[in-house]
Formats: structure tokens, C-alpha cells, sequence
């Protein structure tokens, strides 16, 4: 049984003037010990379905439809007591700006002890001791513990964040672009303490924009478009034969250090999510949009490992 | 114009006054500490650092928009240090830059079309009738299709990707010689940086345009760049043709820098340098090699004595006592 499975999810924001469908009928499983990334461009609807796991949607946005079984439970029916309890303990999130989780006025330290007394019920020293070693975990010198978030660079506060996440040694650890804003040096250290956990079990969500990131760590990739899943695979599956034009396309427009291949860019726009086009959300860029393609929906088709929303592949003999 | 060089940096520094620890003894961070380089006619040059390397400094300051503690820019043949106002003011229609953040840096309330005339008028190069006209040729060239319609928009209304159009179309609507790109395509998301790239690109190849491209994404650098330069805390490490850099880095922290790129193409990570600890504190850069206390290879000479920027193949600059080995062409 897979750790998590996410079903027909749909998360819709109120709007003045209308409602958008952030998230339109996302489905996927994640195993134990899994690494899955979730890649898509602004407005693709990628942080809101992570929020969505964790419950924690900004209003107005809502989630309107479908089911999150984490570990036998439906997220979307918990209490707000058990959810409580999941989160963190069970569920770990790490954000792209860690200065929105940290309290600017209290030692880094204070911060994580507090954690420890809370998930595990420990007393303030023993708490502080683990915070020790949590900081450790991540090679952060111990003068992080007194110090303020602000006096940490950007590098070290995500690490902070991560030493949190890791030392109640969730089942589940979401990150939503958590090197966005850091350098690539930097950015490499959080990957390889993201990988660390999950060699001992933690499954991984990350979300980002950057392909190439995904490319070189998760096992799977899932790439989403303007609310909706366009396709999801192994990794190696997905960046050396890719089946939906926007992933191909995506793939063409990424510069790549090591290779002279031309970069070709996307031709147009990410749609306007109040107004998003009839039928496949990706028409209107694709250089190989069909007549159907502007009129209905492309069904979801699963083929061998592969999960594909396009019309090319209906044609091909997927399975709907 | 002559032929050499449309920029020459010589050992321009930076050095910002901080507030110590007790308010008594005087200390200061050298953000850019004794850079110099060259940007060719129709040259795109990029220099690229991580946060705290000083690269954007260094742009800011050969536009002048922030004053060098010394050194020396020459632009088309003119000393533009302790340059007079008013001859700086007619300077700057050849010199141009377009900044990361295309939201802060137009005005929310001027309609596109405005916005673009407003260099051209207040450089005194057009009337406000011509001015306009101008404006809506060069959204079309940008490809705000149609002008005519785009320049009746609030910066609002448009895409992020749209918004750094209309910065380029600012900056070039006075047909500069040269512009400063300060990570003009970092915010973008990824189909629309290649686009906005090309756009750049296209620019260099018809009116001649020379760039300074600044930014921490080499594999974007790489697209446009003839050469580049890597910084590392406010210092030049290693300079020379982008091809030749990324197949045979010669500074350790060079070839970190390029391992730590992700890739589709070499999924399986290759990783033959590991650093040390972090980016230290700007304020406290350690003494000899700056790069010494990360440096895997460092020896007491790189902690004692500062390496000079040296010319190890032709027009290929490193500034380390244990150069790597260059890799066969």
C-alpha cells in the first residue's frame, strides 16, 4: 500500500468575478522512502496542491473535491486535535522563504526545543540537547542555537528549517521550492540533506520549477500544467522519452551546461487561471494541438508506468 | 568609434563603511575589491557569483548609479569616473540596464506605453508625439503584439514574463551601445528565459548591442555569453571564454560551482571537488586565497600570500597558486 494517494483532488479559490480551479482532478500515489517531484510553472496550481496535504490552503481558496489517504487515513475528514498531531510529527513541511515558519524574535534554538516539548512531550533541557543534535544533523555550527533567524544567511535558516523537519523523522517531508532563492552551491547541500532522509525512509515531495533539479534527484517526476496533471513518470522515463508535448517542450527550453542541444522556448503564455482555455489547458502553446484538443478535455491514460493527459496518446491505445 | 574595447574596468573597489561592534573603530566590507576587465564591441560578457560575490555591485557601479571608492571605467573612450553631471547625463542613453525584478522596477500607475517613451524624452532625444510613436515601434520589435493596443496597459495587466519585455523595450528604446542585464531573467519562469534570452540575443546581433550580463545561472550565462567571469567575495577568480571555462575550469571553486549545476543531461552527479563549510562573512574574508578556508586543495601558501589574476592560456585568467590542469581541446 503506498504511503499516501491523492485522488481526483480539486481545490478551488472564490474569486471576485468567479471561482478558479487551482488544482483540477490531481491523482498520484507515493511509496515509503519515495522521492516524487511535483514540476510546473507559475499558476500551474503545484504549491497549492502541497498546502493541500498538509491542510493548510490560504482562504479563499477550498478544497472542493477528492481525497487525500495518508497512512489509511482521509486527511480531508481529521479534526483539527489529530490534525495537529500529524503535522510535523507525521507530515513535515519546509517553504521557500523560512523566515514565514521562524519567530523573528526568539533564538533559533528556543524555536526547535519548543518542537521536541511539544511532538514529544520531553522536558525543556532534554528538548535542548535534541535541538543540539538536530543542528548537528545538518552541520550547522552550534552557535546557530543563540542566534536570531535574521542573523543566519538564507542557506542556514533553510537548514535550520530542515533540521526541525528531520529530527521528528516524519513519514512524509513536503518541500515547496525550498532553494529557489539560495546559490547553486548551497542548493546542492539541502538536496543531499533531502536525500539523506529519504535513504532512511522519509518519502519526499518537492515542488519546484526547475526540471533539471528534478531531473537529478527524485525517482519520479510529475509535471503539472494550469491545474491539471500533464504527466508523470520515472524520472528517466519522463526526460528521455517524454509523451505530453508541454513536457517535451519544457525539456527543449531548459538550458543544459553540458550540452549544445538549441534551446527552444515555449511559444506564449501560461493562461490566465480566470479564464483558462476549453478543453486541453495547453492548446493554445501546442505545436501539435489537434481539433479535439480545443473542444474536450484530454482524458487521463495510463500507459505502462506512465501517466499522460493528451489527446496524441488517446490516439496511440492508452488505456482511459 | 575606435575599435578596442566599448568597456575597460580597471581595479575599480568598492569598499562599504559598516558600523562595528562598539561604534569606535571603522570597518568595511570590499564588496568589489580590484576588478578589472574588458567588454569587446557587440561582446556579451557575463560575470557570474553567488550572493555576496559582488557582481551586482560591480554593474551598479559601472552605470554609476553607485559611486567606486577607486578605480577606473572607461566607456567608449571616456573616463566616466568623476565624469560631470551633465556629461554623464548624455552618456547614459548608451548605457542601459535592466533589473531583475520587472515588478519594482516599473511604475505601477503608467500605462506601458509611457513608460517606454519616458527615457527618450527625458534624454531629450524625442518630442512626446515622436517619443510615443517610437514607444509603440518598439513594443512591436519586443513582441507586445500589437503595440499600439500594449502600450494602453498597466504593468498589471501583463505577465511577468510580458513585464521584462517592456523593461527591455525601456532600455533599448534610446538605442543604447551597451547594456548592464542584472539577473534580468532570474524570476522568470523557465519556458519564458529562453524567449527573453533570444530577444537579447537578437538585439546584439542586429544593432551591435555589447552586454554585461550578470548573473548566478550558468547555464543561462552560457546561451548568450562570448566570455565570463566567476567572483567570489568581491574578487575575480577566473575569466575567460565561456566554452572554455565550462570544459576546463582551472579554479577549484570554478569547477564546485559548475558541479553543482543541475542538469538533465548528466543526471548521474560527477562530483570531484568537495568544498568546505560556507561562505564566510564578507566583513571577514579569511587572509591570503579568499577562497583558502573552503578549498580542498588549500596549502599554507594560500592561506599566507593572495593569488594574482595570471593568464594560463590564451585569454584564459585564474587567479590560484594550484591552477587545475586544463582539460585538452
Amino acid at each position: 500500500m503506498p504511503l499516501m494517494s491523492v485522488e481526483s483532488l480539486e481545490i478551488t479559490y472564490m474569486a471576485l468575478g468567479g471561482r478558479i480551479k487551482a488544482v483540477d482532478g490531481i491523482s498520484f500515489s507515493l511509496e515509503q522512502g519515495e522521492w516524487m517531484t511535483v514540476v510546473g510553472e507559475s499558476g500551474s496550481g503545484k504549491s497549492t496542491l502541497a498546502y493541500a496535504i498538509m491542510r493548510l490552503v490560504p482562504p479563499p481558496g477550498k478544497i472542493t473535491g477528492g481525497k487525500i489517504v495518508f497512512d489509511g487515513m482521509n486527511l480531508l475528514e481529521l479534526d483539527k486535535e489529530k490534525l495537529r498531531k500529524i503535522r510535523g510529527k507525521e507530515i513535515a513541511m519546509v517553504f521557500q522563504d523560512p523566515m514565514t515558519s521562524l519567530d523573528p524574535l526568539r533564538r533559533v534554538g528556543d524555536q526547535a526545543a519548543e518542537l521536541f516539548v511539544e511532538h514529544e512531550g520531553l522536558d525543556m533541557e532534554e528538548a535542548k540537547k535534541r535541538a543540539e543534535e538536530a543542528m548537528k544533523s545538518v552541520r550547522l555550527p552550534q552557535h546557530v542555537l543563540n542566534s536570531y533567524p535574521h542573523q543566519l544567511s538564507g542557506g542556514q535558516r533553510q537548514r535550520v528549517m530542515i533540521a526541525m523537519a528531520m529530527s521528528l523523522r516524519p513519514k512524509l517531508l513536503i518541500a515547496d521550492e525550498p532553494t529557489t532563492a539560495l546559490d547553486v552551491l548551497v542548493q546542492e547541500g539541502i538536496m543531499e540533506l533531502l536525500n539523506s532522509m529519504k535513504e532512511e525512509g522519509t518519502s519526499i515531495l518537492l515542488i519546484t520549477h526547475d526540471l533539471s533539479l528534478a531531473a537529478n534527484w527524485s525517482d519520479r517526476i510529475m509535471v503539472m500544467y494550469a491545474g491539471r496533471l500533464a504527466e508523470l513518470g520515472n524520472t528517466e522515463d519522463l526526460v528521455e522519452r517524454p509523451l505530453h508535448p508541454y513536457t517535451k517542450g519544457l525539456l527543449d527550453s531548459v538550458p543544459d551546461l553540458w550540452s549544445d542541444k538549441e534551446v527552444k522556448p515555449i511559444e506564449g503564455n501560461p493562461p490566465d487561471m480566470r479564464y483558462p482555455p476549453p478543453g486541453c489547458r495547453f492548446h493554445p502553446r501546442c505545436p501539435m494541438a489537434m481539433e479535439i484538443c480545443s473542444k474536450k478535455e484530454p482524458p487521463i491514460l495510463s500507459i505502462d508506468k506512465r501517466v499522460v493527459s493528451c489527446w496524441l496518446m488517446a490516439k496511440e491505445g492508452g488505456k482511459a | 568609434m575606435s575599435d578596442g574595447p566599448i568597456l575597460r574596468v580597471r581595479d575599480l573597489k568598492k569598499y562599504f563603511e559598516i558600523s562595528s561592534l562598539l561604534g569606535r573603530s571603522r570597518a568595511f566590507v570590499k564588496a568589489v575589491d580590484g576588478v578589472s576587465f574588458e567588454i569587446g564591441d557587440k561582446e556579451v560578457f557575463s560575470l557570474i557569483g553567488e550572493s555576496g560575490s559582488g557582481k551586482t555591485t560591480t554593474g551598479r557601479l559601472i552605470l554609476r548609479l553607485i559611486e567606486p571608492t577607486s578605480g577606473s571605467i572607461n566607456f567608449m573612450g571616456k573616463e566616466i569616473v568623476g565624469m560631470g553631471e551633465e556629461e554623464m547625463r548624455r552618456m547614459r542613453k548608451d548605457m542601459q540596464i535592466i533589473f531583475q525584478d520587472p515588478y519594482a522596477s516599473l511604475n505601477p500607475r503608467m500605462r506601458i506605453g509611457d513608460a517606454v517613451a519616458e527615457p527618450l524624452i527625458v534624454s531629450g532625444l524625442a518630442n512626446e508625439e515622436e517619443a510615443k510613436e517610437r514607444a509603440i515601434e518598439m513594443l512591436d520589435r519586443v513582441g507586445l503584439i500589437p503595440g499600439k493596443e500594449m502600450a494602453q496597459r498597466l504593468p498589471h495587466n501583463l505577465s511577468g514574463g510580458q513585464r521584462q519585455r517592456v523593461a527591455i523595450a525601456r532600455a533599448m528604446i534610446t538605442r543604447p551601445k551597451f547594456i548592464v542585464a542584472d539577473e534580468a531573467v532570474s524570476m522568470l519562469d523557465m519556458s519564458i528565459k529562453a524567449s527573453i534570452v533570444s530577444l537579447l540575443e537578437s538585439f546584439r546581433r542586429e544593432v551591435g548591442l555589447s552586454m554585461l550580463f550578470i548573473t548566478h545561472d550558468i547555464s543561462i550565462a552560457k546561451l548568450i555569453s562570448d566570455r565570463v567571469a566567476i567572483m567570489y567575495l568581491g574578487k575575480i577568480v577566473e575569466m575567460g571564454p565561456m566554452r572554455r571555462i565550462i570544459e576546463s575550469p582551472a579554479h577549484p571553486y570554478t569547477k564546485a560551482l559548475l558541479e553543482a549545476v543541475p542538469s538533465v543531461m548528466r543526471r548521474k552527479r560527477e562530483k570531484t571537488i568537495e568544498l568546505k563549510g560556507e561562505m564566510p562573512d564578507p566583513r571577514n574574508p579569511p587572509s591570503g586565497c579568499r577562497f583558502s578556508n573552503r578549498c580542498p586543495f588549500a596549502n599554507e601558501r594560500c592561506h599566507r600570500e593572495e593569488p594574482a589574476l595570471v593568464e594560463i592560456e590564451r585569454g584564459h585568467f585564474v587567479s590560484c597558486h594550484f591552477p587545475l590542469p586544463p582539460a585538452s581541446h
